[in-house]
């Protein structure tokens, strides 16, 4: 069982880091831009860590997210921004409430935001204890992206059913 | 640096600041105070490039002179400037006695003969290049209240040499010949007080004779133009009462004319001939211009007979204005982008009603009705021409962010209102100017607009333009006419805001609750206040609600169709008021700081807004980049990384 968790962790890192653009890469020509259905930041479990991904996103200048999970069944630690954002990225969380934490990555000043038009990780979140699969869920109407000029991206932050 | 003015103001007090070239005739005769004033003047004129718009008289000088009535008529060459002019005018001593009146026109003019209808007239003159001035005694002086009629020849031939500041009165040619006042139209004046621009309500009737196969446009309303022998003769009369010191304009030539489209009467667009491609917009932005002035005012020009508008060439120097019947811009204002050329046109335009028809008592004293009025009125002209699409309650916003920071950076401007006894700086010119005349009245008019509600506020405005077109008003017209109109005590919003230049801080905290939120708000002073709150609602829907603020701390109860999210005021406040959440780094004003409010700023880091004076009128106007001084928490200027750790450290800490 816990070989059989290894292999589908590896093999969704391998799927993870296949189809991370690099930052500052452009669109390719034939992804036009995706409807609002298919444009979604969700979280899933890969191994300790819960990743937050976006996909469909043509630029992502900053995510602010609010997630509530059981305190019971999993406690997280630290926020992490992957390394699709620049050197220069904000990174702020804070567990406001057992069950409850509240962050932000963004990037500072000017710069361009990340293509995320595929499947593509924006950061992650340590998992202390946890008990089966269990993952947060985002509080939607605390959560946010926005593009290079501050306009709200529509998107949906999607949970798991 | 954009220099406007209403009315002859500018040409008027420049008039008053040439360069002392020695007199024709002794200089002993002039008055002594006179002279040393305009030497003086003309010191502080060289300190600074940009033109004298019009500095409030020092303690004391109010004029006596009430001009009444003006007959002028005059013969001209446009080409080789040779003038043989006459006026008559029929004038009052108010107030007080009145010894003497002054003119000034060109240089190259000398007077003939003066006399008085009743009483001897002695004249000296003296030369302030380019301007001469003349001075007139009247033996035994005009009492208070008495009347008499006063005659003037004068001729010669019009130099229209440049003044120190690069402007000129006139320019002789034979295609666009250009004639201000001071040039063969005298500028009259009360040598006691003679930057007074006190409203005294002066007609005029002119007469002008030009060689036939000229055009002719002027200030006023044409009353005929007739070809005989020769001549060409056009009448034009200003059939309002007007203040002196409003700028009357002759242009005469080969004029490029087009007509433009208007709702009511008709309207002209003047220039230099041939024209250039930017003639065609302008036809375009003057009928839209007009139109949106007469609706937003709600009633038409009062100029049936014509209405000229027209554009300036930059080697004139003169920057625009209003007059009678015509509005007139340099088309200097291209170097600002179409947009804003356009926004410039409205603003002269609004003119015409907010400085011609509805003027100040005493334009020293305030602008606010004129000036503000204008600039609030460019304002909404670009939002209904350019930005319809956005919320108009954020483009206005966002139009005030710059004017504010700069009214911030430059705390010795006056209060919008302005004791008539004060004894005001000597540099109270250029961007201070700009600042006290545009941007502070503006500013209020809008949080007076806010604070009433848009419907009381027009019906202010339709009440104050009945009782005071051309008779004039001071700001407390306007604090009458607005209590009155909204039921509500506004004594203290005019002492704050118009005889004072306050930015209280108001803190603003809220509690959720079943049927809405309960709000605190809290300040510093116990005197009253109205601010619009913002109610944001968890689906999005913002709600208003006017709360009047009652001592240190006001709580309100606030009802609501859904679960509230923010309470914040309208951001039109923020000029003036300094709201603030009672969560330091909490800018969304969601009760909390989070994720919202860092990534408010986290773009925005390394931007800067450096006060150069007065230009927060013309940054325009992209969301995406304008500065957001809530980000610049340490009101550094910059928005900076510690500005954002300022914000991100209180991350996630909670009202609640």
């Amino acid at each position: 069982m816990m070989r059989l968790a290894h292999v589908a962790l590896l093999s969704m890192l391998i799927a993870c880091d296949a189809s991370t653009p690099r930052r500052g890469e452009p669109p390719t020509p034939e992804q036009p831009p995706a409807a609002v259905d298919e444009r979604v930041v969700f979280l899933r479990r890969a191994g300790d860590r819960v990743e937050v991904v976006a996909r469909g996103v043509e630029e992502i200048h900053g995510i602010a997210f609010r997630l509530k999970w059981d305190p019971a069944t999993l406690s997280l630690g630290n926020a992490h921004a992957s390394e699709a954002w620049s050197g220069h990225v904000l990174v702020v969380g804070k567990e406001t409430a057992p069950g409850e934490l509240a962050g932000v990555w963004s990037e500072r000043g000017p710069a361009p935001g990340i293509h995320a038009t595929g499947e593509t990780v924006l950061g992650w979140l340590e998992i202390s204890s946890s008990a089966d699969q269990a993952v947060p869920a985002f509080v939607a109407e605390r959560s946010k992206v926005v593009d290079a000029k501050g306009k709200r991206v529509d998107l949906r932050f999607r949970n798991p059913n | 640096m954009r220099a406007r003015l209403i009315c002859g103001c500018l040409l008027a007090l420049t008039l008053a600041l040439p360069r002392l070239a020695g007199g024709s005739r002794p200089r002993e005769a002039m008055r002594g105070d006179l002279l040393s004033r305009f030497v003086a003047a003309e010191r502080r004129a060289t300190l600074d490039a940009i033109p004298v718009m019009g500095p409030p008289e020092p303690a004391g000088l109010r004029s006596t002179l009430d001009c009444l009535s003006a007959e002028h008529e005059v013969t001209l060459d446009p080409v080789s400037g040779i003038v043989s002019a006459s006026m008559t005018l029929r004038l009052k001593a108010t107030g007080g006695p009145l010894t003497a009146v002054s003119v000034a026109f060109d240089q190259g003019l000398e007077l003939d003969s003066t006399a008085a209808s009743d009483r001897s007239v002695s004249a000296a003159d003296a030369i302030f290049a380019p301007s001469r001035i003349v001075e007139m005694t009247l033996d035994p002086p005009l009492r208070a209240g008495e009347e008499t009629t006063l005659t003037l020849a004068y001729a010669g031939t019009l130099q229209c040499s440049p003044r120190e500041s690069g402007g000129v009165a006139c320019r002789r040619d034979p295609d666009f010949a250009y004639f201000a006042q001071s040039s063969f139209f005298p500028f009259v004046f009360d040598p006691a007080a003679p930057g007074s621009v006190e409203f005294d309500g002066l007609t005029r009737d002119v007469v002008l004779h030009v060689p036939a196969g000229n055009d002719v446009v002027m200030s006023g309303q044409k009353v005929s133009q007739t070809e005989d022998g020769g001549q060409t003769t056009s009448r034009y009369v200003v059939d309002k009462p007007l203040t002196r010191t409003v700028g009357m304009y002759a242009l005469v030539g080969k004029l490029g004319q087009k007509p433009i489209a208007t709702q009511s009467g008709s309207a002209t667009l003047v220039f230099p001939p041939p024209g250039e491609p930017i003639d065609d917009a302008l036809v375009t932005w003057s009928s839209s211009a007009l139109d949106f002035v007469e609706r937003s005012v709600g009633e038409p020009l009062p100029f049936a007979r014509g209405l000229s508008l027209v554009r300036l060439p930059k080697a004139l120097g003169d920057p625009g204005t209003a007059t009678f019947g015509m509005t007139l811009l340099s088309d200097s204002y291209r170097r600002m982008g179409d947009v804003l050329y356009e926004e410039t046109w409205a603003h002269e335009n609004s003119h015409l009603f907010w400085g011609i028809v509805v003027p100040e008592t005493n334009s020293s004293e305030s602008r606010l009705m004129t000036e503000g009025m204008a600039t609030l009125t460019e304002l909404e002209y670009t939002f209904a021409r350019h930005f319809p699409a956005d919320d108009r309650d954020e483009y206005l916003a966002r139009r005030f962010v710059p004017i504010g920071l700069d009214l911030r950076a430059h705390l010795d401007v006056p209060s919008i209102r302005v004791p008539l006894d004060s004894a005001l700086t000597s540099d109270f010119r250029g961007a201070t100017y700009m600042l006290w005349a545009y941007y502070r009245t503006a500013a209020t008019l809008d949080h007076l607009r806010v604070t009433l509600g848009e419907d009381v506020f027009a019906r202010t405005l339709a009440e104050y333009r009945q009782r005071c077109a051309f008779v004039g008003c001071s700001p407390s017209a306007l604090e009458e006419i607005a209590e009155k109109k909204s039921g509500r005590d506004l004594t203290t919003f005019f002492e704050r805001w118009v005889t004072a230049s306050e930015r209280p801080r108001v803190v603003i905290g809220f509690e959720p609750t079943a049927a809405g939120a309960n709000v605190n708000l809290e300040k510093d002073d116990a005197r009253p206040m109205t601010l619009e709150l913002w109610v944001t609602l968890m689906d999005g829907t913002r709600v208003k609600q006017k709360v009047d603020l009652q001592g240190e701390t006001t709580l309100a109860s606030l009802t609501t169709n859904g679960a509230v999210r923010n309470v914040s005021a309208s951001p039109r406040h923020d000029v003036l008021v300094d709201v603030r959440s009672a969560v330091d780094g909490d800018l969304d004003f969601d009760g909390e700081v989070d994720g919202f409010d860092a990534l408010r700023c986290t773009r925005l880091v390394g931007q800067s807004y450096t006060s150069r004076g007065a230009t927060g009128l013309f940054e325009i106007l992209d969301p995406s980049t304008a500065f957001d001084p809530r980000c610049d928490v340490d009101d550094s200027g910059t928005i900076e990384d510690a500005d954002l750790a300022r914000i991100t450290s209180a991350f996630e800490t909670r009202l609640r």
